[in-house]
Formats: C-alpha cells, sequence, structure tokens
C-alpha cells in the first residue's frame, strides 16, 4: 500500500531487464572453433597483444597468442544462436522454448552465462542505439 | 489465464506474467507480476479492521501520484472496487482499491496492461480476484507452478526462488512441509529419477523405504525414513520420522518433491496430513 513514506515510481520508470533485452548478440568474428562435439564446443580467442610484449621479450616469455574455451551444451546453444545477430531477448525465449523455461526463468538463469562470454571475448553485445544505425 | 494463492490472495492472470518480487508477510507486503517486455500488475496489501475513509484516501493518493509525474481521472466504482485512472508518458497505469472483510485486508492493485488490452481486461482481473477468510483447517497455496493443499493452518516460513528451483517451506507450530520444483531435468538428471529421492536431503536424513507409484501426475515414489537431528545417541533421541513424495511431472518434465515431519520427535504420532501437492504447468510456461 502507498503511503508516504513509500515512493511511487514515475510513468518513466522501466523494469531494469528491459536494456539488456533490447541489445544485440553477436559471435566474435575473431573467435575460432577447434572442436565441434555434441556436448559442447572447444573455442578459442585471441589475446589482445600487450604494449611490452615485444621481441626479444617475446622470445624467452611464452605469451599466449590465443586464449582457449570450452563451452557446455548450453554455451554452444548460445554460441550456434549468435551466428547470426540477435536480441538478448529472442536468445533468452530461444533458450526458455528449448528447455522450459518461462521468460523471465530463462532471463535469470542465463544474464549471468551471457556476461561471462561478452567478458571473455566471444560474444560482442550491441547496444540497441547502435545496432539500429 | 493461471491462478496464483498467495497468503489467501487469489488472482488470475495471464499465463505469461511472472511473480518476481514478494513478501512473506501476510500482514503487510506486495507481490510484484511482470511479462517479458513491463511490470504489469503490483498488489500491495495491510492488515485492516474496517474500510477505509475512501474520499480521503483517493484524494490523498491523487495528490501522490500527481507529484509523482501522473496525471489522474476521476475516480470511479467497478463493483467493490474503487478504481483510478491514472497517465504518464506513454503509459497507462489502473490503481484499484478494496477492502476485504473476511481476511480484514485492504488490497491495492496496480494494473499496467500491455498497450493493446482494454479495460475490459483491467475489469476482468478485478473481478478474478479475492481474498476470502480463510479456513481454519486448511491452506492452500498455488504459486511458482506449485499447489500445495494442507491439512492444517501453516504459514510460509521460507520461499527460496532460483531459476528453475522453486522451494516452499511451510511450517506449522509442530510440523514443516517443504515442496520442491525443479526444472532442466534434461541437463542434470544423470540415472534413474529413483537415484533423487536421497539426493540434497538435509544431513542425517535416511529413507527407510521406497515405493514406486504410477498416476497421472507422473511416474514417482513415495518414501518414508527418519531424520536424526545431530551425530551419536544425542541425534538417535532426538529423531524424527518424515514422509515424502517425488515425481516427474508427465506434462511439463520438472522433478518435485515434497518432505512432511513433525518439528519435534515427541509429535511422532502426529505426522501432518498431506492432501495433495501438485505441479500446476501454467498455460505459456514451455
Amino acid at each position: 500500500m502507498a503511503t508516504a513514506e513509500t515512493s511511487i515510481p514515475g510513468p518513466h520508470h522501466h523494469p531494469p531487464w528491459l536494456p539488456l533485452m533490447r541489445c544485440r548478440l553477436l559471435a566474435n568474428k575473431a573467435v575460432s572453433v577447434e572442436t565441434d562435439e555434441p556436448m559442447g564446443l572447444r573455442v578459442s580467442v585471441p589475446v589482445q597483444p600487450r604494449a611490452w610484449a615485444r621481441p626479444p621479450l617475446t622470445w624467452i616469455l611464452p605469451l599466449r597468442e590465443r586464449r582457449r574455451f570450452a563451452l557446455d551444451p548450453i554455451g554452444k546453444a548460445i554460441w550456434q544462436a549468435c551466428r547470426t545477430e540477435q536480441s538478448v531477448a529472442t536468445v533468452v525465449r530461444e533458450f526458455g522454448r528449448r528447455h522450459r523455461l518461462s521468460f523471465h526463468e530463462a532471463r535469470v538463469a542465463l544474464t549471468p552465462y551471457l556476461q561471462q562470454l561478452v567478458e571473455r571475448g566471444i560474444l560482442v553485445l550491441v547496444g540497441p542505439s547502435s545496432a539500429h544505425a | 489465464m493461471e491462478t496464483w494463492i498467495w497468503h489467501g490472495l487469489r488472482l488470475q492472470l495471464p499465463a505469461d506474467w511472472e511473480l518476481l518480487e514478494f513478501s512473506k508477510n501476510p500482514r503487510q507486503g506486495r507481490l510484484l507480476f511482470a511479462d517479458a517486455d513491463d511490470i504489469r500488475l503490483e498488489a500491495s496489501w495491510q492488515e485492516a479492521a474496517g474500510e477505509p475513509g475512501w474520499r480521503r484516501l483517493l484524494s490523498d493518493y491523487r495528490h501522490m501520484l500527481e507529484e509523482a509525474g501522473w496525471d489522474t481521472a476521476k475516480p470511479r466504482r467497478h463493483g467493490p472496487w474503487h478504481l483510478l485512472p491514472t497517465e504518464g508518458g506513454d503509459r497507462i497505469a489502473w490503481r484499484a482499491f478494496r477492502h476485504f472483510p473476511g481476511s480484514r485486508r485492504l488490497l491495492e492493485l496496480v494494473v499496467r496492461p500491455p498497450p493493446e488490452q482494454t479495460l475490459d481486461a483491467v475489469t476482468s482481473l478485478l473481478d478474478g480476484c479475492d481474498w476470502p477468510q480463510p479456513p481454519e483447517d486448511s491452506l492452500h497455496w498455488r504459486a511458482f507452478g506449485i499447489e500445495v493443499r494442507f491439512s492444517s493452518h501453516h504459514r510460509l516460513k521460507d520461499c527460496d526462488i532460483k531459476p528453475a528451483h522453486v522451494k516452499l517451506e511451510f511450517e506449522h507450530e509442530r510440523h514443516r512441509l517443504v515442496c520442491e520444483r525443479r526444472g532442466l531435468a534434461d541437463l542434470w538428471l544423470r540415472g534413474d529419477l529413483e537415484e533423487w529421492i536421497e539426493s540434497k536431503l538435509p544431513e542425517g536424513t535416511r529413507v527407510l523405504k521406497r515405493e514406486a507409484r504410477f498416476d497421472e501426475a507422473g511416474p514417482g515414489f513415495d518414501f518414508n525414513g527418519v531424520h536424526h537431528r545431530g551425530r551419536g545417541m544425542l541425534g538417535w533421541l532426538r529423531r524424527r520420522p518424515f514422509t515424502g513424495r517425488l515425481w516427474r511431472c508427465s506434462r511439463c518434465g520438472r522433478i518435485l518433491r515434497w518432505l512432511a515431519y513433525p518439528l519435534d520427535a515427541d509429535n511422532e504420532e502426529e505426522t501432518p496430513l498431506v492432501l495433495g501437492v501438485a505441479c500446476t504447468d501454467p498455460e505459456g510456461l514451455n
């Protein structure tokens, strides 16, 4: 019950999940698939070279040029869905449909997972404004 | 449409409106329902012995809304409901108030229907809302895909909601009932369903007897056992029996389990009578 102590959200208050759902997801084109198995996927992501990573230092230190990640079946499904640009909401809906989850169940389950994939450079998140540009 | 029953409040809502926030307090609290695009319904309640002064309440409320940036129209009635239409930006919100004398609750609903829906959708939602006086000898909850009917008056002790895992815990002064519903079973269920009977049971719990059952709810097991509260002789002295059921819903494929046990070993003879725990498998969930 709204009382003087509680504030009523204004008409322009929007739900917190909406901005992310309107973003679009795309697989990073620099990622290469190393092995594709039924139970997952192994991918490698190129590492941004450090400014100091130059010869003769690189002759001595074995610096990695690519980072490798193993994706489980969920990660693989997301990767495949993002081969063509999709909105986050579409990816969430598809995940929910496939695993018989409601929209918000799928959203809450998937959001940290997507965040990890983006942080590791496997997926790219495009904001809604630049997506339409 | 999907029925929700929370602390006795009954709501008939579109199947894709999901409960995102809830209060465990039956005296004062709120529920927040949303679909994929927006928050659609906020239900707030507080205990109230009698009807409030509606004229004053609505006038104060209109003032608060206008300060928050909403345009308000003149209040109107819809049966027992006091209805306040509000508009702001591109959004329309219907605020409805009603006092339920049986349950002694004052309820406010803020309904923000999708743009294509008319006032009829709001009034039909209001017509489907009720908060009757709770019966002395039974309990009925229906939320998050679980429907619970219980023989005595329990309160909601805990509610743990995670993606694809719902756990509702009810407690009476002498008994406890724990209901769980787990999804994504295809991803984590390895081996037989029977192996899941003892999985993630509280420490010190031992299943003594299990019996397979097949009914329209889905294949499953009835089981019972004993829970030792503590180690050694002390745990043995404080042991308490429990009964339970586990099954895989034949409609949605989720795994449901309930456990019922007395809180004290002295109440061994008074094991709680569970009338029914069911999967509601809301339309549109799959």
